[in-house]
């Protein structure tokens, strides 16, 4: 009966306490925290969507040499039927669409069985220096994923394409067919070494995580070893495994660089270049309608993996004091077993790096012998008739610059990504019973499902004019920064909650308790404890930031140039050895990055 | 005195009634612990008196001071109540030291440096933690942290101590050691306190006053002897105690102004009732396990039983026996001859026997 009467008065309550309570609702501080951000992240990922997709349906004043109907300013479905109803569309979409496909799918299963050996190898036999296995096995996902591309160049060119021809070819004479040399061939070899990294985490992972006592369980019972592979192992293993083909594919779909390097010679395009070139020449829509079905297909296939996974992200053993893995011996099978491996980390680590620092000292390129050796290109001097006159790599001003603005645009977005990636972690973290935090956490995510070369589209359509108050940003050092920060939000607003709930709220509340305000609390609490568990994310933006080139090529003006993109310059120009030495330096850099992630994550760990 | 006043405190998590309308009040200087098994609500009840929940309706008064009125749209905030709280999980900023961890509210308070410093060493010295204030909290064992969470409490010198389950993550050992300790604590510095556990021990040990919680409700509040003693439901009656209450089933009647109780199996057992109103003559009979005394000859108030269990603890031996489809519990001193198979007496005091009414489970009073 009290009940009753309680619920009566309080729906009695007249109007001033109800609009109290609003008001002090919107003056928490989370929530106010809350609504900065959304505004900020509205602009950095909404904003230029649905100002690309509003550009498609307007005539551009470059329509005019496409169509006598045009009419700049107005609507029209022209630029939609180009892509979806024309004589153009096998060109345009159904072949490139074709060849994304094919690609991807060979890439993430190629990829998938080598990452899976090795993630076998090492989680779970005796194989010997697995220590060095497991630190070299990352290492060809660090580095830009054109490196394998233009390695592969560096080995197997042929003379289809003007210039020097590669090493293979320099030392047998024979020339390779063009199904080796470029095409679908190389470019699924090439990314399936790039990617294998990626599924050897994910599924070493997932290993690690399953007690060894669930497989001994089953033998005890009178199970055999295939029988508990079989039925205990790799059903336990599946999401990740599953996971890993969707999000390898995913990603692969929308890499730019490598299907460019090696299908443009045989006209082999995919959707991203399809993309590239449509906004090169002028015909914008068109490339940002095709970032459309990228960004429709990477939807989907997240969609998908979020439903075959679902909650059960992976089945990491629940309970139980204590944790053992017993080690399957290799046994006789070492003499086959570690060579392998041995040769897949050579073809994908040393090997690419090898062939660059070679060209990096070829005086003529294509000649590979002893008299042909020269430091020219990285501290030679400019000016002389030489190479057009361009300086060796460290004597040279352009590419120096450009190392600088990649050191620094990497720093600026990774600093800035990680600020609001504990903001964000903070608002969802708090608020994750109320609505606008969840919101905010679901558009801190949707850059994941946007390919970097439609991103790149999409902020090409948005900042190329003014916006108001805010000149157009285009060519400006700001603008890649805030593209930057933005793609990689996902990433930091996933650590960034996910280091606020290990956190705890108590830790805060104890504040509270002791008489601290809002401020005093993130200030000395809460921000403190972030940055400290966020070290290790940092790196890894900056790692991602530094060997970005897709989401970049279509903003980049002169004086913002950084090393991928110089890279990309000159090897399209032909000056493979100064884009070798670009691309070592690059990988330097990176490498040079995570050695002080490793250890900075090592000196400060709190539990 | 009353210190603190709670009336009609209500809390609703959507669909969920945590805590349903419950008032009760805590004298000056007393130890009220707040006792209930998972999900009755108890922490949410501290958490509210704290400022970390804010109540669907009710009102909350601390020394005359309204800190929350659902109908006067009063809310202060925890920051501002001046209170302590020990968290169950102690949480100690792990990114500072012992020290700091103790002097963070004295520097929110603005107060000297020098006063803190003193303030702080005192803390420490108290809860015996003197070499302790440069350590981290992750260096230290359970037993320190919970100290240091303890130091931290009352370097702030608050008027009320609030207390969520803070001896849990203890184990048994270290747990009776600190309970003593609490105790003591508050003994000598007779502050008021609110304490929530699961742990029905803790209450009987710790308490001046216990509120029994069950889904929301409060369903006992007195001091430990007469819950104990006097249970006012078989829910009560059941929680607390080990080992657990025994409960037979039967049908009253009456004779000569004397209540007997005929249970299941046939046996006829007197009690000191001596007038009762119940449903359909049926009642249930509860009685201690260390009130009851195992004899090797039937007569008045003794039933025939076959050991079950014999469960040896050095100090004292519990006794499971059979009795028809009950199992019945006998707590005794030190170790006992008895063997799993034997037949037994069971000898039921009748001033021992308390009555409860089968329908509304409510203890029947005399």
């Amino acid at each position: 009966m009290g009940r009753q009467q309680l619920i009566k008065g309080i729906s009695s309550v007249n109007l001033g306490t109800a609009f109290r309570r609003n008001v002090n609702y919107l003056r928490q501080p989370h929530i106010i925290m809350t609504l900065f951000l959304l505004i900020i992240v509205t602009m950095l990922i909404i904003i230029p969507v649905i100002t690309m997709f509003y550009s498609t349906f307007i005539w551009q004043t470059e329509d005019i040499r496409l169509s006598r109907e045009a009419n700049p300013g107005s609507f029209t479905f022209f630029h939609w039927k180009r892509v979806f109803s024309s004589i153009l569309t096998n060109t345009i979409l159904w072949i490139p669409l074709k060849n994304t496909i094919i690609v991807g799918i060979g890439v993430s299963f190629f990829a998938l069985l080598i990452g899976i050996f090795m993630a076998w190898l090492v989680a779970r036999t005796d194989i010997p220096y697995k220590k060095l296995i497991s630190a070299v096995a990352v290492i060809p996902y660090m580095v830009p994923s054109y490196i394998h591309a233009l390695s592969w160049l560096t080995l197997f060119k042929n003379d289809r394409v003007g210039g020097v021809t590669g090493v293979f070819q320099s030392l047998t004479g024979i020339s390779p067919p063009n199904w080796i040399s470029y095409g679908v061939f190389p470019i699924i070899v090439t990314l399936s070494l790039h990617y294998y990294p990626y599924a050897y985490l994910l599924v070493s992972a997932a290993l690690k995580s399953i007690d060894s006592r669930l497989e001994e369980s089953g033998e005890i019972l009178g199970a055999t070893r295939g029988y508990v592979l079989r039925r205990i192992t790799l059903p336990l293993v599946m999401p990740a495994i599953f996971s890993s083909f969707i999000l390898t594919f995913s990603r692969t779909i929308g890499i730019f660089s490598t299907p460019y390097f090696l299908g443009s010679p045989v006209r082999f395009f995919t959707i991203p270049v399809q993309i590239y070139s449509s906004i090169i020449n002028r015909n914008s829509a068109t490339g940002f309608i095709l970032s459309f079905v990228l960004i429709g297909i990477s939807s989907f296939i997240i969609f998908l993996n979020q439903r075959a996974v679902g909650e059960r992200k992976s089945f990491a053993t629940i309970g139980g004091k204590g944790f053992t893995i017993t080690l399957t011996p290799v046994g006789k099978s070492k003499s086959i077993i570690l060579p392998i491996v041995f040769f897949i980390i050579f073809i994908s680590v040393v090997l690419p790096l090898l062939l660059l620092t070679v060209e990096t000292v070829s005086l003529y390129p294509g000649s590979y012998s002893l008299q042909n050796l020269t430091s020219h290109f990285w501290i030679g001097r400019g000016g002389t008739s030489f190479a057009e006159g361009e300086a060796g790599l460290l004597r040279n001003l352009a590419i120096l610059k450009s190392a600088w603005n990649s050191v620094r645009l990497a720093v600026t977005a990774s600093i800035l990504a990680g600020f609001l990636g504990i903001f964000i972690g903070y608002a969802v973290v708090k608020g994750r019973r109320e609505r606008l935090p969840k919101v905010l956490d679901q558009i801190s995510f949707l850059p994941y499902l946007v390919p970097s070369i439609a991103f790149s589209a999409l902020y090409l359509a948005l900042f190329i004019k003014r916006i108001g108050p805010i000149p157009a940003l285009y060519g400006t050092f700001i603008l890649l920064v805030m593209i930057n920060a933005a793609k990689e939000l996902p990433f930091s607003s996933r650590a960034g909650i996910s280091s606020m709930l290990q956190i705890g709220g108590e830790l805060e509340e104890a504040g509270e308790i002791a008489g601290a305000g809002w401020g005093t609390r993130f200030r000395k609490i809460i921000f403190p404890l972030s940055v400290r568990s966020s070290v290790a994310g940092f790196i890894l933006v900056f790692i991602t930031v530094m060997r970005e080139l897709a989401l970049i090529i279509l903003l980049v003006t002169p004086g913002t140039r950084t090393l991928t993109t110089m890279t990309f310059r000159y090897q399209e120009q032909g000056y493979v050895q100064f884009s070798s030495a670009i691309s070592l330096l690059l990988v330097m850099i990176i490498f040079l990055g995570s050695f002080l992630a490793n250890r900075i994550t090592k000196t400060s760990e709190i539990e | 005195m009353s210190y603190v006043e709670v009336k009609n405190l209500t809390k609703n998590f959507d669909n969920v009634t945590a805590v349903d309308n419950i008032s009760f009040s805590v004298d000056e200087k007393s130890f009220l612990v707040l006792l209930g098994p998972s999900g009755c609500g108890k922490t949410t009840i501290l958490r509210m008196i704290a400022g970390l929940e804010t109540p669907t309706a009710g009102e909350i008064r601390i020394k005359d001071k309204i800190i929350f009125s659902s109908e006067k749209g009063i809310c202060i905030p925890a920051r501002e109540r001046g209170l302590g709280l020990v968290f169950q999980s102690y949480a100690l900023w792990p990114h500072l030291t012992v020290f700091e961890n103790i002097a963070f509210g004295l520097r929110v308070k603005k107060m000297k440096e020098s006063d803190i410093k003193k303030k702080v060493q005192e803390s420490l010295a108290y809860m015996r933690l003197d070499d302790m204030s440069e350590r981290y909290p992750q260096e230290m064992s359970g037993g320190q942290q919970q100290r240091v969470a303890l130091a931290r409490m009352l370097a702030s010198d608050p008027p009320l101590f609030l207390m969520d389950e803070p001896l849990s993550n203890l184990d048994a050992k270290l747990r009776d050691e600190m309970r003593a300790e609490i105790k003591t604590i508050h003994a000598h510095l007779a502050a008021t306190t609110i304490y929530v556990t699961h742990d029905q021990i803790e209450g009987l040990t710790m308490a001046s006053n216990i509120a029994v919680l069950n889904k929301g409700k409060i369903e006992q509040l007195d001091n430990p002897k007469q819950i104990y003693h006097f249970p006012e439901n078989l829910f009560v009656a059941d929680f607390i105690g080990t080992p657990r209450i025994n409960l037979i089933h039967g049908r009253y009647k009456i004779a000569k102004d004397k209540v007997s109780v005929v249970t299941e199996s046939g046996d006829v057992l007197k009690t000191s009732y001596q007038k009762i109103k119940s449903a359909a003559n049926r009642a249930v009979m509860a009685i201690r396990a260390e009130r009851i005394s195992i004899e090797t000859n039937p007569g008045e108030n003794r039933i025939k039983t076959k050991i079950k269990t014999v469960l040896p603890a050095g100090s004292e031996t519990v006794v499971h026996v059979v009795y028809g489809k009950l199992e019945l519990k006998v707590l005794m001193q030190r170790e006992q001859d008895l063997n799993p198979g034997e037949s037994v007496f069971l000898h039921l005091p009748e001033n021992d026997i308390l009555l409860f009414d089968s329908e509304t489970e409510k203890l029947i009073r005399q």
